[in-house]
């Protein structure tokens, strides 16, 4: 007598011979896709929790992508549009208006084709090396060489400290046409570790500042004999107002208009002291070494940021996977209920 | 590591003698198909979809048998994990509890006087099996059906060994009484 266990063997179901030729022959072709696949174009699901997760994801990449370009950080935002420079107006309170604006600064190119005289603001940066003990003699060298070429010194400030720290900067003012013979003055007071020079050509702001400020005055002229011949105390007051608007604005300019041509008529000069060993054995492997510290920080700030991202959008995945394995488990246990 | 661990880890050893993963698959292939139809049979209690899921398990499973790892088990654990599911979301995709269509001929169908009370309590052992509850019955095909271990089947089903063997316990005990009741 076979027992239940020998009987429950033996009716297990055994396959159709077409099935198990047809399995067979798929083995040794590698199990490839039984069915051909059509082509479907995609339902799109308009559950709210479909919705809501993909929100949530399109939500998450915008993020990814503002965090990891760098976005919404103040310091690196776009100048604004320069202000566009008000027209006078010498008639009516739209023209009170106008006037009432700020001064904007000059706009246009600084180019001004046709100038006769160029206007350049100079500048130049001296790095002086020398020894700690010859400073003070130094700085009072640099100040002599600039009261020499009918300079002076805008600004000075000396630190005293141990070997490498000590340190000195001056910022001298100089007539643009003696910079080269004070430049070269100073060169000889210690050892020159780098000397640079630059120019900006102000041409046109200087003369749009000049025209401006003649436009300026013709109209307190112009406002001034209006108010001679003015009859009425409201068409009195009316102009005493303009022209106090004007003449605020002629202020401006001039100041404008002095600031620039000190700036141009001067010439900029930074001088630096440093220790003359310091940054003696600064060789191009050690700015190399450098460049490649530097590049390396902003290759780790840039991973830090996108890990700052990353790191939670990769927990949320594993926590959605892990979630959405545990309700398939649990679905496929109860299709067994 | 030596060499040969990470070639098993790499490798996903099916077998030890085996060349490569794809022979090894061929050999696990020989060894379980039938063993794999008859579980998955018995479980959907209809051919056709039986042998649907059944070349659907083993196209997964040829797929993934690189990620086969003999640490989790053997390679019939994991072959009847991925049948278990498979045949558990074709239930889920028919919702419909598993409804025998065609019963499983008797493939010892008796030819002679002397097999037909053979033949006879094979029919009510199987009328019984079609009375057990789906878990039930996916515990019979995976002992008897598959000749599954305890350690197998509970690697299967994610409960210890010795839970199977209680499970099954109760269940032959079960399966005993609608067979006694039958007949």
């Amino acid at each position: 007598m076979k027992t239940l266990e020998d009987v429950l063997e033996e009716v297990r179901p055994a396959p159709d011979p077409d099935f198990v030729a047809d399995m067979e022959r798929r083995m040794q072709l590698g199990f490839p896709p039984r069915r051909k696949r059509r082509l479907r174009l995609p339902q799109i699901d308009l559950r709210p929790r479909t919705i809501a997760a993909v929100s949530a994801t399109g939500l998450l990449a915008v993020l990814v992508a503002v965090s990891v370009s760098g976005g919404g950080d103040e310091s690196e935002r776009p100048l604004a549009e320069p202000v566009v420079a008000q027209e006078f107006s010498s008639d009516g309170a739209a023209g009170a208006r106008d006037l009432a604006q700020p001064i904007p600064p000059p706009v246009g190119g600084d180019f001004a084709p046709g100038a006769e005289i160029r206007r350049i603001e100079r500048s130049a940066e001296l790095t002086l090396a020398a020894d700690p003990d010859d400073f003070d003699g130094l700085a009072d060298s640099i100040f002599r060489t600039a009261d020499r070429h009918n300079g002076y010194v805008l600004s000075s400030s000396f630190t005293q400290g141990e070997d490498d720290f000590s340190s000195g900067s001056f910022e001298l003012k100089v007539p643009a046409n003696r910079l080269e013979p004070a430049l070269n003055d100073l060169s000889r007071l210690a050892t020159v570790r780098s000397r640079s020079e630059s120019g900006t050509d102000v041409t046109g702001t200087f003369v749009s500042t000049r025209d401006r400020l003649r436009t300026a005055l013709a109209l307190r002229t112009s406002l001034l004999r209006r108010l001679e011949l003015a009859v009425t105390d409201t068409a009195e007051r009316a102009l005493r107002r303009r022209l106090e608007i004007v003449g605020n604005r002629i202020t401006g300019l001039r100041a404008q208009f002095r600031d620039i041509r000190e700036r141009t008529e001067y010439a900029t000069v930074l001088v630096a002291l440093m220790h003359k060993d310091a940054g003696a054995v600064t060789s191009e492997t050690d700015e190399a070494v450098d460049d490649a510290v530097g590049s390396l920080e902003d290759i780790l700030n840039f991973l830090i940021r996108a890990a700052g991202v990353l790191v939670p959008l990769a927990v949320v995945g594993v926590l959605a996977w892990l979630v959405a394995a545990y309700r398939r488990r649990r679905a496929r246990e109860r299709a067994l209920a | 590591m030596s060499g040969e661990a990470v070639a098993e880890r790499i490798s996903g050893t099916f077998e030890r003698q085996a060349t490569s993963p794809s022979e090894a698959f061929e050999a696990l292939y020989r060894r379980a198909f039938p063993r794999v139809y008859g579980y998955v049979a018995t479980l959907l209690r209809d051919r056709a979809a039986a042998e649907e899921v059944t070349a659907q398990a083993f196209e997964r499973a040829y797929r993934k048998r690189r990620s086969f790892r003999a640490s989790r088990g053997t390679e019939e654990a994991w072959l009847f994990g991925i049948a278990r599911n498979a045949a558990l979301d074709e239930l889920r995709r028919r919702k419909r509890r598993a409804v025998l269509e065609a019963d499983p001929e008797d493939v010892h169908a008796a030819g002679a006087d002397e097999q037909v009370d053979g033949a006879l309590r094979r029919e009510v052992v199987r009328a019984a099996l079609g009375r057990l509850s789906p878990r039930e019955r996916e515990l019979v095909a995976l002992k008897f059906g598959a000749g599954l271990s305890h350690e197998e089947i509970g690697r299967v089903l994610g409960i210890s060994a010795s839970n199977v063997g209680t499970r099954l316990h109760r269940t032959l005990e079960k399966l005993r009484r609608e067979c006694d009741e039958d007949a």
